[in-house]
């Protein structure tokens, strides 16, 4: 059993903070945190520093990997593709 | 004379953190950066990656090239500082120059431990912190085939990688009877020390080195080594690779208290006004034993240079605490380890074994104080936030070892506090511009 927990770009990206060689990063325009995988050597220490286990490791390519939210995309994939729209991509006040 | 608001000796983990917190706060003071290396930040864990030969000086930089030009800060590169005038605030670099400082940040890092042996001084003896230790051994490699590392801890098996990879035939000489006894338990060393000599690398444990020889002909050159038991291992080169201790040489003629490294207060603040002091130089608070020690891991050293940072531009924000962690992946095998290893008897003991998996974890008062993942690490990081926060997890321990673990398995009143986000200081940087002075705190 799980539940959705996607990665939460927190004010205080531990991951980030945590990373060895400076492959995560939290864009200062946009607040997503997201992985330079040319930089990410895939030791797992942001595996290990996220307290919600929003990381996993990519075992076969060797790299962290989490939701960035898609921000290279217009919308993030699972919204775009979700059968229902039950997701919905927006900004919020909150 | 030289003069900032912000000096910060250090230009690895600690002195960067340091400067993006002074920058969310103080966008007009001046920040001087003093490194005795000539390079821009780079990932100490990565020179094994530059020694291998995978990764070259772009490509183990902590942050881009031009991350000095975007925070506004003067680097003086290649320059140490030599004497601290703490009642002048001034220090005097090696060249003679005075530095005025407003603040100053000591994140000056560890210098590496190599114990008297005879020897030392011969061709081919070297340690294993740096870009220039790397770039040195690479070249010496050209003229050798066999190495003998002394330390089998997390120093001394990322550098046998680096040379195992380079078809060099290495020997490991660790005084303690496995190798990464620090940071693993006996089940998980015994573990990686299968697949390291699995790759062809010989392991001496419980062994130190007696002396080094010189080559026949060459004696000032490294010829092999005598171990205390008397053997003989033939090498051309050493790398003594058994830890790094404190640089706390500059202090020595200020009143600074030192114990084992610098003592700082939660603020990363030393017992002089103005003097800061991060990372591997540092005390800094554990949140499994309860007090101040030294603790030289990366993370730790980056939280408490922000930590530092953010006090030294007025904002008072307190250190939440550290303790060991290490994740890490040698020779294939991921690992990854936090606080109490090897527990004692007042500890219960959790723990599962299966093909190349192994996980256990500590836990004391019905609170985990360690663990110590082998194979598969993915709930590192939920064990390690439980550990970190105190959390009682008597209600669920026999779901944390299971397959289905993960934050679902806590019990609801546990699970939405835990959702809440910390807060260490950070400002909303990426907001508007205008926003930039509101604080994210007090929620």
């Amino acid at each position: 059993m799980s539940f959705s927990l996607g990665c939460r770009h927190c004010d205080e990206p531990l991951c980030v903070y945590s990373c060895l060689t400076g492959a995560l990063y939290k864009d200062a325009k946009t607040g997503i945190v997201a992985v330079d995988t040319e930089k990410c050597i895939g030791c797992w220490t942001c595996v290990m520093a996220c307290p919600y286990g929003a990381i996993s490791p990519d075992t076969a390519r060797k790299k962290a990997s989490k939701c960035d939210l898609c921000f290279h995309l217009e919308q993030p994939a699972c919204v775009v593709n979700c059968p229902n729209g039950a997701l919905v991509w927006g900004e919020t006040n909150a | 004379m030289l003069e900032a608001d912000y000096v910060i000796i250090g230009n690895s983990a600690g002195g960067i953190g340091a400067i993006e917190a002074i920058r969310e706060i103080d966008g007009k003071g001046s920040v001087l950066l003093i490194s005795e290396e000539p390079y821009p930040a780079y990932s100490r864990p990565l020179i094994s990656e530059f020694l291998a030969g995978e990764r070259d000086l772009d490509g183990i930089l902590y942050r881009p090239r031009d991350f000095y030009e975007q925070h506004r800060v003067q680097t003086l590169f290649g320059k140490s500082a030599v004497q601290m005038n703490a009642k002048a605030k001034e220090l005097i670099l090696d060249d003679r120059q005075k530095v005025a400082y407003g603040k100053l940040l000591l994140a000056v890092g560890g210098r590496p431990i190599v114990p008297p042996m005879e020897g030392l001084e011969k061709e081919g003896v070297f340690t294993f912190t740096k870009l220039d230790d790397a770039r040195r051994i690479k070249t010496y490699l050209a003229q050798a085939k066999k190495a003998v590392v002394i330390g089998g801890g997390l120093i001394g098996i990322s550098v046998t990688e680096a040379l195992h990879k380079l078809g060099i035939e290495v020997t490991i000489v660790e005084l303690m009877d496995r190798i990464l006894g620090a940071v693993l338990d006996e089940t998980a060393s015994r573990m990686v020390e299968e697949k390291v000599r699995k790759a062809g690398v010989e392991i001496r444990t419980g062994r130190t080195v007696k002396a080094i020889i010189g080559k026949e002909g060459v004696e000032g050159r490294v010829g092999g080594v005598i171990l205390d038991n008397g053997e003989r291992i033939p090498c051309d080169l050493v790398i003594v690779a058994i830890g790094v201790s404190p640089r706390t040489e500059l202090l020595r003629e200020t009143s600074i208290r030192v114990n084992r490294g610098i003592i700082v207060d939660r603020h990363m603040a030393t017992n002089i006004p103005d003097i800061y002091a991060c990372g591997d130089v540092a005390e800094s608070y554990d949140f499994i034993n309860g007090g101040d020690r030294v603790v030289p891991i990366w993370p730790n050293a980056h939280i408490g240079g922000r930590i530092a940072g953010y006090n030294m531009a007025g904002r008072e924000i307190a250190y939440p605490g550290g303790t060991a962690m290490n994740s890490l992946k040698y020779f294939g095998m991921p690992i990854a380890s936090a606080g109490i290893v090897n527990a004692g008897k007042d500890h219960e003991t959790l723990s599962r074994r299966d093909d190349g998996r192994y996980q256990k974890l500590a836990l004391k008062d019905g609170k985990i104080t360690g663990m110590v993942l082998v194979g598969d690490i993915a709930p590192a990081g939920i064990f390690f936030g439980l550990m970190r926060d105190h959390i009682d997890v008597t209600r669920f321990k026999d779901s944390l070892l299971s397959d289905r673990f993960g934050l679902i398995s806590l019990p609801e009143n546990i699970l939405r506090k835990r959702l809440e986000l910390p807060d260490l200081g950070r400002l909303h940087v990426f907001d508007e511009p205008e926003a930039c002075t509101e604080s994210t705190s007090g929620k």
